[in-house]
């Protein structure tokens, strides 16, 4: 303990020291003269309707880091594009992307001339799905990018909808009714924690700058239903209208050392910024009203200001209930260049954002009850990020990054409670009182308010060169992290307290400030290189290379010491074996830092009756409670970690393509809640009647003195969950005389969970035990295993004709396997041994489970003899039609579960499958510009 | 002036979809029922009980001219490339509403409907044609006893409640068809989908209603001789799912099902308890066409062979009980479309007549057999002049018979009607240009219900069917008059797009003959309807 204590220590000299080194790796290398061998890539860009000119279009070499924007003529100029096969991508506000896959000379320019059309719809090929053979910028792992015309073409209100198109995700409907969250290659298990844990482990990239939650503290007592939080699990995704993202990255691979503070994968999300003409959209279903308007236009002296909005009302029953969630989302994008450009980049490159956006939710039931249940959430982020790249040299770059964001939770929810006569205190301190009696009918309220704090900085340099043999893709950085909450925290009236269960022999929340929560600071610092080389004949080896060290400090600065430290090695390789073969693989690790909530939990406050004296008379009445405050902190508590592997073969022929990849990933040191056995002494005290009207008197010393157990659940690195799968995209050559492409992916993944430590089973066994003193023992399991299976099939009929400017996307999602499992459920001998009222743990040996004297222990673990949760296959379809409409507009028919399937399933099984019911809507896109005399 | 007509065109889409609004059953090609409908979505194996029908107009300066085609008459898509030449785009937003006791049970007391439309057609290519439309409703259904679909259907399962509280609809129909000419041969495919939600706003008691509706037409054609020949041949296949829930949250009600003509029992429900239903319908045809040009007239003919397998179910379970109504028949029609002697205007005539036979069983009596029986048809004949007898003058003429005979036994209860409605119909139209791109038209029509048949007597059954099903026998069973009255107006921007307004009213009531039918509903029924229609 003490040898890690100082290598921890060592760490905090070390960090500065590497840092340095890190940037100052770049210097030497900045003054590289441009390496021979490699391609020239030059063009010009032009408009597929009227052949004008297009400036300021974005064309970049797929999967690379390669880029640059044309001038006023439409031309473009790509050097040091790495020889062979390559695929061309060229963006524009307001254009439909264009993808061309061209083969690089590897002494000659090639010339390759693109041309942009105003209307995807009217392209001969629009992708409408996720890129099956798409790359993340600068990422050699699995990943699925989704470009505007397949954002456009998603019936989607925030990011989840988008992220439909990803392998393996089931389809939703769009809306803003609960909080949504990305979970990547994951199955769902019967532990709601394991979906949690997947949630937390996806980061969110928001324009260059990590979301986080990490200091989220918004999750409610036990008990309280309405208040909705994603503590402990990832962003809520709401925040994220689908209508101002411009493209979507989705690593589930093995991500480069460039991305931390994930355990799953990345989810890298750009917005629209540039030069737009304005467009307004109007999404409308029986549930939603949707409005979004993006413009931007350029300023003198090269810069480009854009703004985008969104509003949304969503209605979460209608019919039902009066439940609302409304969204407003402003984002302000502001561009400029300064110094001489080179090949249309400026020498500094700005880019400012900043990011408005509420959720709120208000929930009640009809006028006249609404008094009895009722709940609002109000999230409000400000977020304020700054990107600029500053070019060194010819090649080199130095990329600063910084942002600061502040989250405002606020919270109230409020429920008619009833309970009999129960004594409680509002004792913040160890002790005994005098207590106070809660008895009838109450109106509980809380109030929960929490204002989260991220602040972000990173400081990257980019240093292409040529050595070795390799073309190299330098990259080294350091990222530094603050997170803090500050606000009040959660509040109630403590003789409205809103758990019913408010006698806390379990213990349970008293009110408690977030502003009192140590902040979160961390350090990263990373180095990666992509090496390419041209091997015999077309071969082509691509590596990337990295190693990421993220700090978790023990204090609230940087510069205070490190609590826990992962050291990250990463490593993607991509063989181009033909042209139309490659064939990849990749290994790392990765690791994620713990949340506020768990590093410093909520003390748990128990409260043991000692006089609980109820007459009739409320002058009589006499409680006497004794608080005990167990600490649950646990200083030993670090970072979670998790190895990647993959492999897959990737074959792209004409515009089919096809990829499969098997990956398997393991976390360790998952953060979950142990419970750990502890006792309470209670002392029990006889009681004398005084005059009438005034309460008993106490007799000393007390009648008697027993045991109350209880577990106190500290969080621990103690969550292992172990993936594995398969993950199939195909995208099949068009049938040309129909219009017509497939495209099929499928994912198969499995999760096998396992928390070290006891496992008491259900609650209500151990509740029974504290509230029962005649009984002795209760059985423990441990180390439960839970685990999930899905196979997911989704085909995707893509109907198109151009020359209508329509498109029909028909999907049909097959969900072939869905099974959980839960060890130990049903088994009566699968306990591990018993608890006693002192909290001592005494292991049966498995010999002698059936022994007579352990009959009592012999129960399932999860109370039920059944345990089959496998649910049959079955499938649903949604459809899609866009059709463009005179300007430039277009309108598009929605439809979600097309054919009202309603999926269940009872026979045999207890998990019944039911999908969503049906959904339609229209979605009206109309650019303004051509209405305000603008672009034709 | 293009880039000015294409703007209005877009900002009354805009403002459509705005409005929250539009046309389901707009969005097909409308028509009379002689006329057919070349959409997939129309209902196939039923023949749906109208109430009094009003008649309808030709719309000389809003609406296309009526067709006559395998794919316009009969559907086959595989006869579009050679039967389309032309070019047409029509965003439309209607408002109509209707009111008015004299309804059946069954009927809304009062309905008001927003919709929007955009319907077209063009050929693709040199070998191509297709023809598609959107459209989506809002509706707001006041004293609604049925929160079905259909509750006018053939199939005996219907059910009615006594919450009454008012429905809002919400419903989008999207169809599209595409025919491709390889040679003498067509391929067509047809698709349409529907679907709709309805639903009360926090009610006492919340019903609910959803419902989709695919349907899929593929035909095949080919051309023969030099006399214009083609024989088509082609397959429907459409299905139904509706979810129907009454629920008692805070109030109670009573749901009646109204199977057969047995006395209905209430089913009351009281918080918190509910009522489901689950219907799911699955249908086919296949048809067989020709149509060839002769002295100066297209004539079609066609014949398709129908069925209907309807499931429903009040439990959600695997594999639960099931309710049934399956139906079998036929359609044979014949239509023709040409000119008029010495060049004085067109004509499109047709005649259909379709025969269904049906009958229902219950899960729970499954070993008793068939329950109820139907054998009801349909004859529908029509024709349509159109005529431009003097310079800047059209004139339209429209004239219909139609003939249902429909025989209904309820087995169980050994109680059975039989019933002969004849409808004539007819209405006149005429225009005139009044320069400046500028027409304005005015119509007439007149419609009359004359039935005989024979019902049970409703005295001497109970109240429950008192209140339920002899109201609506005695409204069949009792001549009606129906009038209409069109003013619409035309006019052609210089940038080349048409802009029609139209109104119609309609009122009906009936006319008593000497014999009273006892429970009939008293006072009329009136319907108006303004559309606005951008045209290209």
């Amino acid at each position: 303990m003490e040898g890690s204590t100082m290598q921890l220590r060592a760490c905090r000299r070390t960090v500065p020291s590497v840092a340095l080194v890190l940037l100052a790796l770049a210097a030497p290398l900045v003054a590289q003269e441009p390496p021979e061998g490699t391609g020239l890539v030059m063009g010009r860009v032009t408009d597929a309707e009227s052949g004008e000119p297009l400036a300021a279009v974005r064309v970049e070499v797929e999967g690379t880091e390669l880029g640059a924007l044309t001038d006023s003529t439409g031309a473009y100029r790509l050097t040091r594009v790495p020889p062979g096969p390559q695929v061309l991508r060229a963006e524009r506000l307001g254009y439909a992307a264009a993808r061309v896959p061209v083969t690089v000379p590897a002494r000659e320019a090639l010339v390759q001339n693109l041309t942009l059309a105003p209307s995807a719809l009217r392209l001969e090929r629009v992708l409408v799905t996720a890129d099956p053979a798409g790359r993340a910028r600068g990422e050699l792992g699995t990943a699925s990018v989704i470009g505007r015309d397949a954002i456009a073409h998603q019936p989607a209100t925030t990011l989840a909808g988008v992220l439909n198109l990803v392998p393996g995700t089931p389809m939703q409907p769009p809306g803003l009714g609960s909080v949504q969250q990305a979970t990547l290659r994951s199955a769902p298990t019967t532990d709601f924690q394991s979906t949690e844990l997947a949630a937390f482990g996806t980061v969110i990239i928001l324009d260059g700058v990590p979301l986080s939650n990490n200091a989220n503290l918004h999750s409610p007592p036990a008990g309280v239903t309405g208040v909705r939080g994603a503590a402990r699990g990832g962003i809520d995704l709401r925040r994220l209208p689908a209508s101002t993202i411009e493209r979507v990255e989705v690593i589930r691979g093995v991500p480069s050392a460039r991305y931390g503070d994930l355990t799953q994968g990345a989810i890298i999300v750009d917005t629209r910024a540039g030069v737009v003409d304005p467009d307004l959209s109007v999404q409308f279903d029986a549930r939603t009203l949707n409005t979004s308007l993006v413009a931007g236009r350029g300023l003198p002296r090269g810069q480009t200001a854009t703004a985008s909005a969104d509003v949304t009302r969503y209605r979460v029953s209608p019919g039902v209930t009066d439940d609302q969630a409304h969204r407003y989302t402003l984002q302000l994008a502001h561009r400029m260049g300064l110094g001489a450009e080179l090949e249309g980049e400026p020498r500094l490159l700005m880019d400012t954002r900043l990011d408005l956006a509420q959720v709120r939710e208000d929930r009640a039931l009809r006028e006249e009850d609404a008094d009895e249940l009722h709940s609002w959430n109000r999230d409000r982020s400000m977020r304020l990020s700054h990107r600029s790249r500053l070019r060194l040299g010819e090649e080199a770059r130095l990329h600063v990054t910084a942002s600061a964001e502040h989250l405002r939770q606020r919270s109230y929810w409020q429920r008619r409670l009833s309970s009999g006569a129960m004594p409680f205190t509002d004792r913040l301190t160890e002790g005994q009182a005098v207590g106070r009696f809660i008895a009838g009918s109450y109106l509980a309220a809380l109030n929960m308010d929490g204002d989260q704090w991220n602040a972000y900085t990173r400081l990257e340099t980019e240093v292409p060169g040529l050595w070795l043999g390799f073309e190299h893709g330098l990259r080294g950085g350091v990222e530094l992290r603050r997170e803090w909450n500050a606000g009040p925290g959660y509040r109630f009236d403590m003789d409205r307290p809103p758990q019913i269960s408010f006698n806390g022999i379990e213990g349970f929340d008293r009110p408690r400030r977030f502003d009192e929560i140590p902040p979160l600071a961390t350090t990263a610092l990373y180095l990666d290189d992509r090496l390419t080389r041209r091997l015999a004949g077309d071969m082509l080896l691509r590596l990337q290379a990295g190693l990421r060290w993220d700090l978790l400090h023990e204090g609230t600065h940087w510069a205070s010491g490190v609590r826990d430290a992962v050291l990250q090695p990463r490593l993607n390789a991509e063989l181009g074996v033909l042209p139309w073969l490659r064939l990849r693989g990749g290994w790392g690790r990765v690791a994620k830092t713990p949340t506020l909530l768990h590093l410093y939990p909520a003390p748990a406050f128990y409260d043991v009756i000692n006089v609980n004296w109820y007459p009739d008379d409320p002058d009589e009445r006499l409680a006497v409670l004794t608080t005990s405050i167990l600490d649950r902190t646990n200083a030993e508590l670090g970072l979670s970690r998790a190895d990647k592997a993959e492999a897959g073969v990737e074959v792209g022929l004409g515009d089919s393509a096809f990829s499969l990849v098997a990956f398997r990933e393991r976390i360790s040191g998952g953060v979950g809640l142990r419970p750990e056995p502890s006792w309470l002494p209670r002392d029990r005290y006889a009681v004398e009647p005084t005059e009438p009207g005034q309460p008993p008197r106490v007799i000393e010393p007390p009648e008697r003195t027993d045991t109350v157990p209880v577990l106190v659940q500290r969080p621990v690195n103690n969550t292992s969950v172990s993936t594995r799968g398969v993950e199939l995209t195909a995208l099949l050559p068009e049938i040309r005389f129909l219009r017509t492409r497939l495209e099929l992916n499928a994912a198969w993944v499995q999760n096998e969970q396992r928390r070290d430590g006891i496992d008491i089973g259900g609650i209500t066994r151990f509740r029974d035990f504290q509230l029962t003193p005649a009984q002795q023992r209760v059985p423990y399991w441990e180390a439960p295993g839970r685990g999930g299976r899905r196979v997911l099939g989704t085909y995707r009929i893509i109907h198109q004709q151009p020359e209508l400017g329509l498109v029909v996307t028909a999907t049909v999602q097959h969900n072939l396997v869905d099974r959980v499992w839960d060890d130990a459920a049903t088994d009566p001998l699968a306990f591990a041994g018993y608890l006693t009222r002192e909290g001592e743990v005494v292991p049966v040996p498995e010999e002698r489970r059936e022994d007579p004297e352990y009959a009592d222990l012999r129960h399932p673990r999860t109370g039920l003899l059944v345990d089959l949760r496998s649910t049959p296959a079955d499938w649903m379809m949604g459809l899609q039609v866009s059709k463009t409409l005179p300007l430039e507009g277009r309108l598009s028919f929605w439809a979600f579960n097309v054919l009202d399937r309603l999926g269940y399933f009872i026979e045999g099984t207890v998990q019944p499958r039911l999908y969503p019911s049906t959904r339609f809507g229209l979605e009206l896109t109309m650019p303004l510009g051509p209405l305000l005399g603008g672009r034709p | 002036m293009r880039r000015r007509s294409a703007l209005a065109a877009t900002m009354l889409l805009a403002l459509a979809v705005f409005a929250a609004a539009a046309a389901a059953q707009d969005a097909r090609t409308a028509g009379p029922g002689w006329a057919g409908d070349p959409s997939p979505l129309p209902p196939v194996g039923e023949l749906v009980r109208t109430g009094a029908p009003v008649p309808s107009f030709p719309l000389l300066l809003t609406a296309p001219a009526v067709r006559a085609g395998l794919h316009w008459t009969f559907g086959n898509p595989g006869a579009l490339p050679f039967e389309l030449d032309d070019e047409r785009a029509e965003f439309q937003l209607r408002q109509a509403a209707e009111t008015g006791e004299y309804h059946r049970p069954l009927d809304p007391a009062r309905a008001r409907q927003l919709t929007a439309s955009g319907s077209g057609w063009r050929t693709v290519g040199g070998a191509g044609a297709v023809r598609g439309g959107v459209g989506v409703e809002r509706a707001s259904l006041d004293g609604l006893s049925a929160n079905l679909a259909n509750p006018h259907g053939m199939s005996p399962h219907v059910y009615g409640d006594t919450s009454g509280t008012p429905l809002g609809r919400t419903g989008a129909r999207l169809e599209g068809a595409g025919g491709w000419r390889l040679g003498d041969w067509g391929l067509g495919l047809a698709a349409g989908y529907e679907t709709w939600s309805t639903r009360t706003d926090l009610a006492q008691v919340p019903r609910f209603q959803r419902g989709v509706m695919p349907g899929v037409t593929a035909g095949i054609t080919r051309a023969l001789g030099s006399r214009g020949l083609l024989l088509g041949v082609h397959g429907r296949w459409q299905a139904q799912v509706q979810m129907n829930s009454v629920s008692a949250r805070t109030g109670g009600t009573s749901v009646f099902p109204l199977e057969g003509h047995m006395e209905p029992s209430a089913v009351d429900l009281s918080p918190p308890a509910g009522f489901l239903r689950r219907i799911e319908r699955d249908g086919g045809a296949a048809g067989l066409g020709a149509s060839i040009a002769a002295v100066g007239i297209r004539w079609v003919a066609l014949g398709e062979v129908m069925r209907l397998s309807e499931k429903q179910t009040s439990l959600l379970q695997n594999d639960p009980p099931f309710d049934r109504w399956d139906a079998t028949g036929h359609t044979v029609g014949l239509a023709a479309e040409g000119g008029l002697p010495r060049g004085l205007g067109r004509f499109v005539a047709g005649i259909r007549w379709t025969r269904l036979a049906g009958d229902a069983s219950r899960e729970a009596i499954e070993e008793e057999g068939s329950l109820f029986d139907a054998t009801e048809e349909v004859v529908d004949a029509g024709i349509e002049l159109r005529l431009e007898p003097w310079p800047g003058w059209q004139v339209a003429a429209r004239g219909a018979l139609a003939h249902e005979h429909r025989v209904r036994d309820d087995l169980v209860a050994d109680v059975g009607w039989s019933l002969r409605v004849w409808r004539p119909a007819a209405s006149l139209e005429a225009a005139r240009e009044l320069g400046r791109g500028l027409a304005l038209g005015i119509g007439g029509g007149m419609s009359r219900t004359t039935p005989i048949g024979s019902l049970p007597n409703p005295n001497s059954l109970g109240p429950n069917y008192q209140q339920w099903l002899a109201p609506e026998l005695a409204y069949y069973a009792t001549p009606a008059l129906s009038g209409a009255f069109l003013l619409s107006a035309r006019w052609r921007t210089p940038g080349g797009s048409v802009l029609t307004l139209e109104g119609q009213y309609t009122s009906t009531s009936p006319r008593h003959a000497f014999l009273r039918m006892p429970f009939v509903p008293e006072g009329d029924r009136r319907a108006w309807q303004i559309a606005l229609r951008v045209l290209r």
